[in-house]
């Protein structure tokens, strides 16, 4: 049984191992260049190609262009396609008397090579600059000769230019201030599988140079252009955009909430967290000198106001009604090549606190859960992802009050609290048109699911229209809590449309129960503006148990 | 007597990238995006940089997650960029 089980991995394993060796187009390039006889689209490519007479036979090639006015295709190549062996581009020409009126540069190119294995397609994207540009610098701290590699995106000028190392410039300059620029290096290559630009020259040329520490800077400098490096692509700020509730480190909403049966209700929902590998925070680092890769320890804690459309309905005031805070404990996986799970993210809570400041309801939990990733769907403009999540929650409840919501209630028996945890997230994303690091996406859907299954009783909060307790004769909508072993469902549905990179609108929609009441929200919907934002150093804790 | 740790190349850093994406076969070049690879969100960016940490662990290098740039709309060759840049 164990053999067959991991026959069936290894072969799951190998169907999803790409071939890494073989020759790929990448995109049609979004610049296409028109003369009065012929258009003309560049593909850049990958790996080694084909054979030229295989790669430059015009039969082979096949191109699609979609336009705004009536335009010829599938069309085939005008002439030979050339293949530029530098930069491993591919120019495909074909007549541009077939476009009529229609401006070609207007339209949209993809193309399909049938090689003798199969057939590769490519198409323009608008999120991919053709623009050569030079990105992050990266030296060698020891050795001879000094290697130094250069982030190259786009494409890169025709030819060889670009691996004449006397059109490129480096600078570095060591931790004393001390500084030297080579021009020309011996040795510049450009990669265009990797994207990069590799640059050597002897060590003699920065002298005393300590190249330990040492910042980096290149420039290339052809005849027609100047390019220099930039810093790495690491952001620019301490925020960066988040997609909901869930995924903010620090969030802020306001709400207007309105329903059947509930005057309008302003609403604060507030949560702020931080986290760090267990080493780094004070008492900590006494106990653990090095945690394995990918531990992680943080505080979270959160709080909001009114958050539901229960009576009573007449209250506006900002005033807490639930503050929660954890401590947590939880490592990130990624799981051995399969089509199903991507990875896997344990949190242990080893200690946390469930508080309501309107009623002197609170708990003391530890729970964990396992988070298992998987990518749903994965299209050019939206992509899904499914997390389900099985975990449990345990620990004892702090305060047993006589009365809860104007009503004598019996928590004689509410001691431990053993629940099984099951719960769900699944995630749409629609991207901008180009996404940009920071600011992906136009339209997020978020949806989450828990059912929490006691296995010793709990209180289960609900309305019933009961006489009043002040006036028997009155019969009003009142909160009813009750000892039960009950399920308790709890769905979240998330809306934000991104206006701004921080800013949005955003509907939500709650149903179910939450801990430590377990006050029972209906169908209630609500629409807010937000500010959502992560850090963008890993500083992210865990969404607590929610 | 200790062999020299060998220094990290830009075809390793990049083969290590897109090896942690869940979707690999989908490589098409350093300009590509990882959200065609299968980084569409925050835990999937997540995972990948844990998926780089242990590799980058089992050849003799340590990086942080924070100096890993990974996500959506972050391209293979930045991400490769950053890997090569700060694993020690």
């Amino acid at each position: 049984m164990r053999n067959s089980a991991c026959v069936i991995m290894a072969a799951l394993a190998l169907s999803a191992q790409p071939n890494r060796n073989q020759f790929q187009l990448s995109r049609v390039a979004s610049h296409v260049s028109v003369t009065p006889s012929e258009v003309s689209i560049q593909v850049p490519t990958i790996r080694t190609p084909p054979p030229l007479p295989v790669l430059t036979a015009p039969d082979r090639w096949t191109i699609t262009v979609k336009g705004p006015g009536h335009v010829k295709s599938p069309i085939t190549p005008s002439k030979e396609p050339g293949y530029d062996p530098a930069t491993g581009v591919i120019t495909i020409s074909v007549d541009k008397a077939g476009f009529g009126t229609t401006d070609p540069a207007k339209c949209t190119w993809s193309v399909s090579f049938r090689s003798d294995t199969g057939t590769l397609t490519a198409a323009q994207d608008p999120a991919i600059s053709d623009d050569f540009a030079l990105g992050a610098v990266n030296g060698s701290a020891s050795g001879d000769p000094v290697v130094v590699t250069v982030r190259a995106s786009g494409i890169p000028p025709a030819g060889t230019v670009v691996n004449d190392g006397s059109f490129w410039r480096v600078q570095v300059t060591d931790s004393d201030g001390n500084s030297r620029a080579v021009q020309p290096v011996d040795q510049a290559h450009y990669s265009f599988d990797s994207g990069f630009v590799t640059l050597r020259f002897p060590a003699s040329k920065i002298g005393s140079i300590k190249r330990d520490n040492a910042s980096w800077s290149a420039a290339f400098l052809p005849p027609d252009a100047t390019l220099v490096s930039q810093a790495g692509s690491s952001g620019g700020g301490a925020v960066d955009q988040a997609k909901s509730r869930d995924d903010a480190d620090l969030y802020l909403s306001g709400t207007y909430i309105a329903g059947v049966g509930t005057k309008p209700i302003w609403g604060i929902d507030a949560k702020a967290g931080y986290s760090a590998a267990p080493e780094k925070f004070p008492v900590l680092k006494w106990f653990v000198s090095r945690s394995p890769a990918n531990l992680r320890f943080g505080i979270y804690g959160e709080m909001t106001t009114n958050p539901d459309t229960s009576a009573p309905v007449d209250r506006t005031q900002v005033d807490p009604d639930s503050i929660s805070a954890y401590t947590t404990l939880f490592q990130t996986t990624r799981l051995p090549h399969n089509p199903v799970f991507y990875g896997m993210k344990w949190e242990v809570q080893p200690i946390g606190g469930e508080f309501s400041r309107m009623y002197p309801a609170s708990n003391l939990i530890s729970g964990g859960r396992i988070r298992f990733i998987s990518v749903l769907a994965n299209q050019k403009r939206w992509a899904a992802d499914l997390i389900p999540s099985p975990g449990f929650e345990g620990g004892k409840n702090l305060n047993k009050p006589g009365t809860l919501f104007g009503r004598s209630v019996d928590l004689s028996s509410y001691d431990t609290i053993a629940r099984l945890r099951l719960g769900a997230d699944a995630n749409f994303y629609l991207y901008r048109r180009v996404p940009k690091p920071g600011d992906a996406y136009a339209f997020t859907l978020n949806g989450s699911w828990v059912a929490r299954v006691p296995f010793t009783a709990e209180p289960f909060t609900t309305t019933a229209y009961l006489p009043d307790p002040t006036d028997a004769t009155t019969i009003t909508r009142q909160q009813v809590v009750a000892m039960r072993k009950n399920t308790r469902h709890y769905v979240k549905i998330d809306a934000a449309w991104n206006i701004t990179k921080l800013f949005g609108i955003q509907a939500e929609y709650k149903y179910g129960s939450l801990p430590p009441l377990f006050e029972f929200v209906s169908h209630q919907v609500s629409v807010g503006l937000l500010f959502k934002a992560t850090y963008t150093g890993n500083h992210s804790v865990a969404s607590p148990l929610p | 007597m200790l062999e020299k740790k060998k220094e990290l190349d830009p075809d390793t850093c990049q083969d290590i990238v897109v090896d942690e994406t869940p979707k690999p076969g989908k490589f098409r070049g350093p300009d590509q995006l990882l959200k065609d690879l299968g980084i569409i969100g925050d835990i999937e960016a997540e995972v990948h940089k844990a998926g780089i940490i242990k590799k980058l662990d089992g050849i003799g290098f340590a990086i942080e997650a924070t100096d890993i740039s990974s996500g959506p709309a972050i391209n293979v060759g930045d991400c490769t960029a950053s890997v090569l840049a700060n694993a020690k």
